[in-house]
């Protein structure tokens, strides 16, 4: 009774556990599985609405955050309204009072605390404001990849110092926009061969980085980080994967992409077990395996379009059906184990 | 055994509140984790999109007839598979569920009973399909899907008009209310319709702000003619306001006066800030709704939600970019100060 209804001398995130938990028993009982009667034992003295303990958890962090990100984006409206009677100085003065404001804040705040990480999240997002400041300020020319990249660089320091998923997070985004953005200059734009390539490249970097140093970089104990990465290296190497059965030039990447597979899945079953990363992995073999099969169909055999399309459908069909079925008694077991 | 759901059920089992059988069928009975549905999903509709698309074109043609009976037909095998398990089956049965839905819209539109291509006829015939199928057992995905197809037909019913803001307001209301009183209809036999409305009306509820208030839903009703549209344009921010503020009274019911005070205060200044901006009056009003239901699934949307409405806000032309900034840095400040506010208090209470 004591568990699910209190709890006391908690973990900092059991609240979000004993979230879960009421979460889950007021769906069995929507599903008929429990009764009324039930779910009030299982959670007496208390009632299923959360507790001022879970909302006091709750609001620390959202009020914290959603403060923060509301003062960044006054701060960025502000600059994008480019008041022509404040003087540029002033402007730029004003744009760095902002940002010494959340890194300063940063410093009195408790460190590790959700004020103190909200903070640096602050302070990250004020220092891609600052720099785009300097930019309509100075008309430096420089194109807006240059923009995103010097952001993601600077902005680096407060993701280290703040271990928050929140800037990692908002680094990982910087850092893709910095990275589409110059392919976009480039022949083929970010979908040519050397454009996936560089995005594979900086994902797995990150991935690797993020199931090394994990838990030195980030306090909170989610996977969202490392799976941020999987994402977006399977993206840009399915993408090139299913091209290249089309294109020779995009050869390499499927080769990478089969590593991927072979590696990923040894290590995600027997090492690290994460059904998520698991399941990018299957999908995205379903979708390049579709892709040559259309290949095949269309050149090799020459079937007319309503048989390419019903022999695709049915390959994705019982594929995709299987895959899911082996996921989903993945997940019962791992629940079992 | 880390898993929460054994560690829940083990705890259930011990304390008596459920035997092991029923504890093993607890087990059972294991929903697919959302990526595994959302995965599956995307390759079931592919699937059906080529398997049928192809054929259905061949078919149907330009009778009205074929699209109808073809339109029953899909629907009878999506309702066939919607009742039987697994993750798959269901995301197909989803699928066939959706195009069977939109044939017979097709034959709808052929038939036109109206006459001039009117809307209604199809908006009607949407939302009584839409709404048989939202009955039909199901899972919950089926249920949203077949809720909000109903929701847009409403509003395709309703036409261009400022009125629409009226029931995007509604709908904000519906949603808010059915969450908060979560703990109450979580028994009933009608659980899973409510959970489903709840859903697609908290999705509505947060797109309308984005995509109706500020464009269509005054401004361009207004050049019409519309003769609702000035009283309209103030009813939705004032209505926002009226919700947040009911939902903050029925939350902060049990806390202590200052607490109480504090909050009323705050509440009253956000909604005074947030009257340009009322999509935050409504995603605060919905947020603080989801999460008294326990719902992190929708909290984190809503959040979401939430930061989208900011994004589109930088867009929107009622008010200039420096009128926003102030709105946003006030509202900032307002957020931090009620947060101190707030554990200090409890903290207060809690060392008393």
């Amino acid at each position: 009774m004591q568990k699910i209804g209190k709890r006391h001398q908690q973990p900092p995130l059991d609240w979000l556990a004993e979230l879960r938990s009421r979460d889950q028993l007021l769906s069995w009982t929507e599903q008929g599985l429990l009764t009324p009667a039930q779910l009030a034992r299982a959670l007496a003295p208390e009632h299923p609405a959360p507790t001022d303990r879970h909302w006091r958890a709750a609001l620390d962090r959202l009020l914290a955050y959603y403060g923060s990100l509301l003062l960044v984006l006054g701060v960025i409206f502000f600059f994008a309204f480019n008041w022509d009677e404040l003087h540029r100085l002033h402007k730029l003065a004003l744009a760095l009072v902002a940002l010494t404001g959340f890194a300063g804040a940063a410093v009195v705040l408790q460190s590790g605390s959700a004020l103190y990480r909200a903070s640096l999240f602050g302070a990250a997002l004020t220092t891609g404001g600052v720099l785009a400041l300097v930019g309509q300020i100075y008309q430096t020319g420089a194109d807006i990849w240059q923009l995103f990249a010097g952001w993601a660089a600077l902005m680096l320091p407060w993701a280290l110092i703040s271990r928050s998923a929140a800037c990692w997070a908002l680094f990982w985004v910087v850092l893709h926009v910095a990275l589409l953005r110059y392919f976009a200059l480039h022949p083929g734009g970010p979908t040519s061969a050397q454009g996936l390539t560089a995005l594979a490249v900086a994902d797995l970097a990150l991935l690797l980085v993020f199931e090394g140093a994990g838990h030195r970089l980030c306090t909170e104990l989610s996977r969202v980080l490392p799976r941020l990465a999987g994402f977006g290296l399977l993206s840009a190497l399915t993408l090139g994967g299913c091209i290249s059965w089309w294109q020779e030039g995009y050869l390499a990447l499927l080769i990478a992409l089969a590593l991927v597979y072979l590696v990923g899945i040894t290590v995600y079953l027997r090492w690290r077990r994460d059904a998520l990363m698991l399941a990018l992995l299957l999908y995205s073999l379903i979708g390049v395996t579709a892709s040559g099969l259309g290949r095949l169909l269309d050149t090799g055999v020459n079937a007319d379009s309503f048989m390419l399309l019903n022999v695709l459908g049915l390959f994705v069909l019982l594929t995709s059906a299987a895959a899911s079925l082996w996921l989903h008694r993945l997940h019962r077991g791992a629940q079992h184990e | 055994m880390s898993d929460p759901k054994q560690l829940l059920l083990n705890e259930l089992c011990q304390r008596g509140i459920v035997d092991e059988p029923t504890a093993n069928r607890l087990m059972q009975h294991t929903h697919a984790p959302w990526y595994v549905a959302l995965l599956s999903g995307l390759a079931a509709w592919l699937a059906a999109l080529l398997l049928i698309g192809s054929t259905l074109y061949t078919i149907i043609d330009e009778s009205a007839l074929a699209a109808a009976i073809t339109g029953s037909v899909l629907l009878g095998m999506a309702v066939w598979l919607l009742r039987k398990p697994g993750v798959f089956v269901s995301q197909l049965g989803l699928a066939l569920s959706m195009v069977g839905q939109g044939v017979l819209l097709v034959a709808v539109s052929h038939w036109d009973i109206a006459g001039r291509h009117s809307e209604w006829p199809v908006a009607m015939a949407a939302a009584l399909v839409a709404g048989i199928m939202w009955l039909v057992p199901a899972v919950m995905l089926h249920r949203q899907a077949c809720a909000l197809i109903a929701i847009g037909a409403g509003a395709v019913f309703i036409g261009f008009s400022s009125w629409l803001t009226l029931y995007g307001l509604a709908l904000a209301v519906v949603a808010a209310w059915l969450w908060l009183r979560r703990g109450d209809w979580a028994g009933s036999r009608r659980a899973d319709l409510w959970r489903s409305l709840a859903g697609a009306a908290t999705l509505a509820a947060l797109a309308w702000p984005i995509i109706g208030n500020q464009r269509w839903g005054s401004s361009v009703a207004e050049l019409m003619g519309d003769a609702a549209a000035p009283l309209l344009k103030w009813l939705y921010p004032a209505g926002a306001g009226v919700l947040l503020i009911v939902t903050g009274f029925i939350l902060a019911r049990a806390q202590q006066p200052t607490i109480r005070l504090g909050v009323a205060l705050a509440t009253l200044l956000l909604i005074a800030l947030g009257v340009q901006a009322p999509g935050l009056l409504i995603a605060t009003a919905l947020w603080l709704a989801v999460f008294h239901a326990c719902e992190r699934f929708w909290s984190v949307l809503v959040g979401i939600g939430a930061t989208l409405y900011l994004a589109d806000l930088y867009y929107s032309l009622h008010i200039t970019l420096l009128e926003k900034s102030v709105l946003l840095v006030a509202s900032g400040a307002l957020l931090l100060v009620l947060r101190w506010f707030l554990l200090r208090r409890w903290r207060d209470a809690r060392a008393s």
